[in-house]
């Protein structure tokens, strides 16, 4: 008998197993719509970046201003400085070109990793700046504010994915205006050429010259597909008034930012849809509406949000004027809300915090050097007053460089739990691994994440010596060396600029071997590279004096390029940089 | 059986069960591996109808090995229905997760949320594609070749499970290509493929549970067979009754017979007309042989 029962034992085990494997594999197929964590990242394609004015006017650097374009890493804000070091918030009225910023606009390291994942087919981000610099060799204008079409937006127009950029603005008396270009119309052919993204147009628009005629084809709001003929004309002065104007529509008053991996699990949210409010200016509509720092909105007039480039973007298209419906976890309970969007005040452009040098340093925290803010610095600082915290005197190496903290933020909270003196900040970073550090920059709060060791701030393993290089105390000096500037003594570090970074990256494609050596600025880096026989060089930014003397040394030039220096020289070996042209 | 020309096409012939088998497992692991590293809701639902594939052959297999059990004194009749039972148990398991598939596939699309599948699981759909055809020339060849019309008609069934993984292809690269809905879409027509599938395994076990008629077993056609089988033997087969024990045949086979012969002889007709159709059944069978008189010379008299 009891032989029997374990024949049937036997016999009931394999379905027992299959089904309960088939089991596994519901749950799994229940993850792979929700699951957005690891790994999730690499497999989604990167929203291109935001709404701004193709065409160029003089070049971007006045020459011997020596100014300079810091992409602030992290934190999904976009700063500009200038070398006395006024950062001018949300980057608007700057004396920078014709560059429109959105304040929710994805700048900077959140880009910067989707590059590493290798799969935005053009450098986005730097992208953006890089064109702006090539589209800076010209002066041709056309005068159109066109953004890219949404994955949904081309669904609802019937039109194939990646097709046609969508006019969203067209400047009164410019070119584009007389040869009769309506807000609305799509564009699907420029000069000729089919037209699938922003940094398309940019590119074929950049190639021209004032005077020049280019054919368009475009949908216009009827339906109909007409062409039309577009004389370029020499930019105009107002073109920037007109930029800041259009900017100010739909404005609501906060700066929100990407929830990543680390958030998720500190703040305690449910999941990582929408994106998290980091600041809300005082008497803007959103502070009006009662939204708070914190809130996670969740949708936007019944449109999922996905990241801060997508909200942005829905954002600015609705009607300024019409409220908009706003659903979002407010203190941990699902509410909605109706805003209506108002136009933005003038800033009054935060006050500079300049570390002191006779400042004692009291401690340090993932490469920075910190110090407890006494009340007069807090004054000095712009700091709301009361502000007790711990002050970044010197942001040195990664991780710091790598997740956004910049000299002079004051970091108020750990992991949601203050950090007024130097003792409470100790405790809260002991053990630390993933924190969600709450600072206020330029009197504004937002959220900086630091991830575990090892790991990216999306939750994904970084990777460990993949690279293929290995280091060497000396690159000989050879035709096939591509010199890198860093910002830190290694691979990972964040491409610098030459005003602020003196680490020389030097890869020598030929036998994979790499070197860092440390460089001067102007004639001292032009002398370094011609040294080393270097003929290329890529940077975040340089001045246009050393740009020209190293033209002149036939070195080509890859500027504007932001992101780890490792993935840069990737990118350069695969053709995806624009060089540096001068002169034309 | 295996009347085959070649030693080989038999051998072939007794490993179709075991490469299906084989062969599922492998598509399963595989299809769940890619599905869930390559983020492919599409995919791991293909895995899922592969388990359902697998589950069906495991009842049949547990049929077989039941009903091979001896019958005894509570179960006189032996255990050839517990098959259809198993069948019903697997298959309400198989609802509820066929369910599941489909509900969370239509709330993806309808909720708009973003399933982005990796190139990899395309593979995974394309390999199954070529296991599942390479299966089903195997089983058509050795089942032409054993002359075994049952088993050419299981390959070409089992050819269908083909569709699921073909629309996983299209889900894939059409969420490749930017229509985020297509790779949940091709989910919701492999959940509606296991959803088909379990209601004809469920049909089938409830109505073998009922003693329908096999369906490769019409009365007409098996009567017009048998009377040929027994043309030699001066007798006429009145009816035959069939029903399905899990793998075996249960004939009741009713003949007519002139009423003057003896009971000696009676036997010796049953027990030829039982060796004749039984060795001609393609199927394990068991047959009954009923003796009934003449019908006009069979009145009893008053």
């Amino acid at each position: 008998m009891s032989l029997k029962k374990y024949e049937n034992l036997e016999v009931l085990l394999a379905p027992v197993i299959v089904l309960a494997f088939t089991g596994l594999l519901a749950v799994m197929y229940g993850w792979v719509g929700t699951m957005n964590s690891v790994g999730a990242e690499t497999r989604e394609v990167p929203e291109p970046a935001e709404t701004r004015i193709v065409a160029g006017t003089a070049p971007a650097l006045p020459p011997g201003d020596g100014l300079n374009i810091d992409t602030g890493i992290g934190g999904n804000m976009m700063q500009l400085r200038d070398v006395n070091g006024n950062i001018i918030p949300g980057g608007i009225g700057g004396n920078q070109g014709n560059i429109q910023l959105n304040q929710f606009a994805p700048m900077g390291i959140g880009l910067g990793q989707m590059q590493l994942t290798g799969e935005a087919p053009i450098p986005s981000g730097i992208g953006n700046d890089q064109m702006q610099l090539a589209a800076g060799m010209t002066s041709a204008y056309l005068g159109l504010e066109v953004a890219d079409i949404s994955g949904v937006m081309a669904r609802q127009m019937g039109l194939p994915n990646n097709t046609g950029v969508m006019v969203h603005d067209v400047i009164p008396g410019s070119p584009a205006a007389k040869a009769g270009f309506a807000a609305g119309d799509i564009i699907l052919k420029c000069d000729l050429r089919p037209v699938g993204s922003i940094d398309q147009m940019a590119k074929i628009i950049s190639m021209m010259q004032p005077g020049e005629v280019v054919k368009f084809a475009v949908i216009n709001h009827d339906n109909k597909r007409r062409s039309l003929h577009v004389k370029l004309s020499d930019g105009p002065t107002g073109i920037r008034q007109a930029a800041v104007k259009k900017a100010a529509r739909s404005w609501l008053g906060l700066d929100v930012q990407n929830i990543d991996l680390v958030m998720k699990e500190q703040l305690g949210l449910a999941d990582r849809n929408g994106v998290i409010v980091g600041y809300v200016f005082p008497d803007s509509p959103a502070g009006a509406a009662g939204i708070g720092v914190g809130d996670v909105l969740r949708r936007i007039n019944g449109v999922h949000i996905t990241d801060t480039g997508q909200f942005a973007k829905v954002l600015a298209g609705g009607n300024g004027a019409q409220p908009i419906e706003l659903a979002l976890i407010h203190q941990g309970r699902n509410s909605v809300i109706r805003v209506t969007p108002g136009r933005p005040p003038a800033e009054p452009g935060a006050t500079p915090v300049i570390p002191k040098a006779e400042m004692l340093i009291e401690g340090s925290w993932i490469g920075m050097d910190v110090s407890e803010l006494n009340p007069t610095e807090a004054k000095e600082s712009g700091l709301p007053r009361g502000t007790r915290g711990i002050i970044v005197n010197d942001v040195e190496s990664p991780p710091a460089t790598m997740v956004g903290f910049m000299t002079g933020d004051c970091i108020t909270a750990i992991n949601s739990v203050p950090t007024p003196t130097i003792k409470q900040f100790v405790q809260a970073t002991k053990g630390q691994s993933g924190a969600v550090v709450d600072i206020l920059r330029g009197n504004r709060h937002m959220y900086v994440t630091v991830p575990p060791p090892g790991f990216t701030q999306q939750g994904t393993p970084m990777r460990q010596n993949t690279t293929g290089l290995n280091q060497v105390a000396m690159v000989k000096p050879a035709p096939e060396v591509v010199a890198v500037l860093v910002s830190g003594p290694d691979l990972n570090s964040p491409t610098g600029s030459e005003q602020w970074q003196s680490n020389l990256l030097l890869v020598n494609l030929r036998n994979n071997s790499y070197a860092i050596t440390q460089v001067g600025q102007g004639e001292q880096l032009v002398d370094a590279l011609h040294n080393n026989r270097v003929n290329t060089l890529i940077c975040a930014g340089l001045s246009q004096q050393t740009a020209q003397m190293l033209t002149a040394h036939q070195i080509e030039v890859y500027t504007g390029v932001v992101g780890p220096a490792l993935e840069t020289v990737h990118l350069y070996k695969a053709g995806q940089l624009v060089a540096l042209r001068l002169g034309g | 059986m295996a009347n085959v020309k070649y030693k080989a096409c038999d051998n072939c012939f007794q490993a179709v069960g075991k490469v299906n088998i084989v062969g599922n497992i492998f598509m399963i692991v595989l299809k769940g591996f890619l599905g869930v590293v390559g983020g492919s809701k599409g995919l791991i639902a293909d895995a899922i109808h592969s388990c359902a594939d697998l589950l069906a052959t495991i009842v049949m297999i547990i049929g077989i090995k039941i009903s091979g059990q001896e019958k005894n004194e509570r179960y006189p009749y032996g255990y050839g229905k517990a098959e259809h039972i198993v069948a019903i148990v697997i298959c309400l398991f198989l609802y509820v997760i066929a369910a599941y598939i489909l509900y969370d596939g239509v709330m993806t699309i309808v909720e708009g949320r973003m399933v982005i599948p990796c190139t990899v699981a395309v593979w995974g759909a394309v390999f199954s594609i070529l296991i599942n055809e390479l299966m089903f020339r195997q089983a058509l060849c050795a089942g032409t070749k054993a002359n075994s019309p049952s088993m050419v008609a299981k390959a070409w069934e089992s050819r269908t499970d083909v569709y699921s993984s073909i629309a996983v292809v299209f889900g894939v690269i059409g969420a490749k290509m930017g229509f985020h809905f297509m790779d949940p879409l091709a989910a919701v027509v492999v959940g509606l493929m296991i959803f088909r599938m379990c209601f004809e395994m469920t049909q089938e076990a409830a109505l073998a549970l009922l003693d329908k008629a096999p369906e490769e077993a019409s009365r007409v056609a098996l009567l017009d067979r048998f009377n040929t089988l027994i043309e030699d033997i001066a007798v006429e087969i009145r009816d035959v009754k069939v029903r399905e024990l899990g793998a075996i045949l249960d004939f009741v086979v009713e003949v007519k017979v002139p009423d003057c012969i003896t009971v000696q002889e009676g036997e010796k007709i049953k027990q030829l007309i039982a060796e004749r159709v039984a060795g001609q059944q393609e199927r394990e069978s068991v047959l009954t042989v009923r003796l009934y008189p003449f019908e006009n010379q069979a009145a009893v008299p008053a």
